[in-house]
């Protein structure tokens, strides 16, 4: 048995700043032009294994719903960051940008039901934004 | 005596006598003040044995942590704060002369004192930039010394690195300004992906890798990729001596089992385990793999040397010197893969000095190691032919007639479990979904509404992998530690734009039995009766089996079993065993790990009775074992070390021992 897809999503999602995570969650997140960007990205250096949306693969976890929020729940976005850019792809480590990586951020956080915001630019932006799966 | 054959296996015999191995089977035994552990499997023969019995069954419960490492050194992440690395740790030490050396979690080689674990020197990036600072965790490194001029050598992403040993500098004069680059030309422009390290023989390193570009062939919807060829650089200069063609390019023997222009375009089959040798033959052994695609071969018709193979090589030349094909026209991905162990037995009153393959079949091949000729018989069995359109079905496929499998092969009804009537009723109806098949039974063409695939077991990630193995020359036991998972088999044809191949994995299979973390089966729990992670131990003079234990508890405690007082079922992951003179310790593995091994284990770590298989102490570890435990004697002091991490752990090591 290979994959590890088929997973469901916990609930909608958002993506806030660090100080009001734990308050009623407002809505903050990323642009959709940017998640567009990394899902392109993604596609390109993320698919192999992770699978098609990043549904998750027979080497690689699911991205997306229950398996992401196992892992990330409560983490600031600049985890993921620097999870991707020190570790990914697997084959190739350190051959991602830091534009790709807010890129590849922005898209998997909104895959998991972030909302509109604005365009990151700087990575330090990310450690005020903290990933919360929503109820 | 296992001793005394340390320095004819050791490329540095003198090292060896200097450091004090005084361990006798006759005389009593001056204390042992030093033991090392040389290669990530123990030696170059890769048997995870020590003859060390300091830490024994008398007072083995009272072994405790003496210290924990980071993953990773401190001095390293204050310096790139970005450098989060995966909890998937690899790092298993090897042991030199008092200082313990192994990729670090993101594949930089540390070097720290084998007493206390402080920091001697740690790799630094090729360049200070996060860019290079960026890796993942590799399984080892091997060490090369003459003379006074000892170096550590590492396979860290695309690049071959040798350091001093002494203060972990770059050599500037190997390679390109101290390393060699790895990559090579494939159609999707792919890094090389070499995790299990480098082996060093004489003055050569031996270099295989995971890829050949479009992942690890397993799984695609093209045909086409790179085979992985095996490559031998000099130790010194780093110059590029050989290239070993697993897939025999023309005019090679072995290239008419390519017919029509497959040869031009199908790829993979490298040696992702690891690979031994033997350093008096100077032969390095290599387990290969499966080639593309590794569930349909309808454009690779012929048996496909040397996918899925045995192959010998001289390390000096490169040239083959035997090989043996454990699986022809592989068609369920059931690679070699797991590292060889050489083992030297005795066989009807004859020494041999054999290697033992194991295959995620199950299967145990034992060959004399110089010849290649079998030591039991190997037999050539007719086996079921495929229905795709297209396919080409070897009509046989190799089984050995001794040792017995370390696993169950194919699935039939007698399998499905029988905790309760109940249980085995909703086994019988998600069975009733598949075909219920032998060993090599081919996947089932895929028609929604049809069965749902060819069930058998092995699955594809193989009963046995990287993990199994150890070998213990005094007693001449082997010890197959693996796991119970069946797997249905089907394809279909690819819905996926740019496919280039007619079949592929079925990704279009609707209304499936749902997935535990065993699997399919009834309420989460496995489909099959146990154990599911278990230990086989082979009295490998006879080629026979002498007992079997569930490593863990597995789901013995599930409600539905509630009230049976069911014994360990045995934990589903990839543990080491580590085999000591009276001892083996085997952990359960970790969630870090791929797949869904590990998601079932927890972190104990146990010590058996080698001789028994019966559990003699055990211990709660702060996560589960993610490498190999090895150990060493230090001053006097036998210590185990061994890494863990889980999703929710980072990655460190563990060193355990008694009190002093």
């Amino acid at each position: 048995m290979r994959t590890a897809s088929g997973t469901a999503m916990l609930g909608l999602a958002v993506i806030v700043p660090l100080a009001m995570a734990r308050a009623a969650l407002p809505s903050a997140g990323f642009s959709a032009a940017q998640a567009a960007t990394g899902a392109a990205v993604a596609t390109e250096r993320c698919a192999v294994c992770h699978g098609d949306a990043l549904v998750g693969g027979e080497h690689a976890p699911a991205l997306k719903g229950a398996a992401f929020w196992a892992n990330w729940q409560g983490k600031p976005a600049r985890a993921l960051y620097s999870r991707i850019i020190s570790t990914m792809p697997l084959d190739d480590p350190g051959s991602l940008s830091p534009e790709q990586t807010i890129a590849l951020t922005a898209y998997i956080a909104r895959l998991n039901g972030a909302r509109d915001g604005a365009d990151v630019v700087l990575p330090d932006t990310l450690n005020g934004l903290s990933l919360v799966a929503g109820n | 005596m296992r001793a005394m054959s340390l320095p004819g296996k050791s490329v540095w015999p003198g090292l060896v006598f200097s450091l004090g191995i005084l361990v006798s089977t006759g005389a009593p035994a001056a204390p042992v003040e030093t033991q090392e552990w040389r290669y990530y499997g123990g030696s170059h023969d890769f048997d995870r044995y020590s003859p060390l019995d300091l830490i024994n069954k008398s007072n083995v419960g009272e072994l405790g942590v003496l210290w924990t490492r980071p993953a990773i050194d401190p001095s390293i992440t204050a310096k790139y704060p970005d450098l989060v690395p995966s909890n998937y740790f690899r790092g298993t030490p090897i042991m030199i002369g008092g200082t313990l050396y192994a990729p670090d979690a993101v594949g930089l080689v540390e070097a720290f004192d084998a007493a206390t674990g402080k920091t001697r020197w740690v790799q630094q990036p090729f360049a200070p930039t996060l860019k290079e600072a960026a890796g993942v965790s590799t399984r080892g490194v091997d060490v090369w010394k003459s003379g006074q001029d000892e170096r550590i050598v590492v396979i860290r992403g695309d690049y071959l690195y040798v350091l001093n040993a002494a203060t972990g500098a770059y050599y500037p004069d190997f390679g390109q300004k101290g390393r060699v680059s790895l990559r090579r030309i494939t159609r999707d422009n792919s890094a090389f992906v070499g995790l299990s390290g480098p082996i060093v023989v004489g003055d050569v390193i031996v270099v295989s890798g995971t890829g050949g570009g479009n992942g690890a062939g397993d799984g695609g919807v093209k045909k086409e990729a790179v085979p992985e060829d095996v490559r031998g650089y000099d130790v010194r200069t780093g110059a590029l001596l050989w290239t070993f063609h697993v897939l025999p390019q023309g005019g090679e023997p072995g290239h008419e089992t390519w017919p029509d222009d497959a040869a031009t375009y199908v790829g993979n089959m490298g040696a992702w385990a690891p690979m031994a040798a033997d350093d008096k033959l100077g032969y390095v052994y290599l387990p290969l793999t499966a080639p593309t695609d590794a569930y349909f071969g309808g454009h690779r018709p012929g048996d496909n040397l040397y996918s899925s193979s045995l192959v010998v090589l001289d390390a000096k030349t490169g040239k083959k010197v035997w090989h043996y094909q454990m699986v022809h026209h592989d068609l369920w991905d059931y690679d070699n893969a797991s590292p060889p162990t050489l083992a030297t037995l005795k066989v009807d009153g004859k020494t041999i000095d054999a290697v033992i393959q194991p295959n995620k079949t199950g299967n145990l091949f034992v060959f004399d190691r110089a010849t290649g000729k079998p030591v039991w018989p190997i037999e050539e069995r007719p086996v079921p032919q495929s229905t795709v359109p297209g396919e080409h079905t070897s009509p046989t496929q190799p089984f050995p007639t001794k040792p017995p499998p370390f696993d169950r092969q194919g699935v039939t009804e007698a399998d499905l479990i029988d905790f309760t009537p109940a249980l085995h009723a909703e086994a019988k109806k998600i069975a009733d979904r598949y075909v219920l098949s032998p060993l090599f039974a081919p996947a089932l063409p895929y028609t929604p509404g049809g069965k749902l695939g060819a069930l058998t077991s092995p699955d594809a990630w193989g009963s046995g992998n990287w993990n199994i193995g150890a070998f213990d020359p005094e007693t001449g036991r082997y010890y197959a530690v693996s796991i119970a998972v069946p797997g249905s088999f089907a394809v279909s044809k690819p819905k996926k734009d740019g496919a280039t191949i007619a079949y592929s994995w079925a990704e279009d299979i609707v209304d499936a039995p749902a997935e535990g973390p065993y699997g399919i089966g009834p309420q989460g729990l496995p489909l099959l009766k146990p154990p599911y992670g278990h230990i086989t131990a082979y009295d490998m003079n006879k080629g026979e089996k002498l007992w079997v234990v569930a490593n863990g508890d597995g789901p013995r405690d599930h409600p539905a079993l509630k009230g049976l007082n069911l014994p360990p079922l045995g934990t589903l992951g990839r543990p080491v065993p580590l085999l000591t003179k009276s001892l083996l310790f085997l952990g359960e593995s970790s969630d870090a790990l791929y797949g869904k091994f590990g998601v079932t284990g927890g972190s104990t770590f146990r010590a058996y009775d080698k001789g028994t298989g019966k559990v003699v102490w055990q211990t709660k570890l702060p996560a589960g074992t993610t490498g190999g435990p090895v150990t060493y004697a230090v001053g006097g002091q036998q210590i185990l070390i061994v890494p863990i991490g889980s999703k929710a752990h980072p990655g460190e090591w563990v060193a355990m021992g008694l009190p002093r």
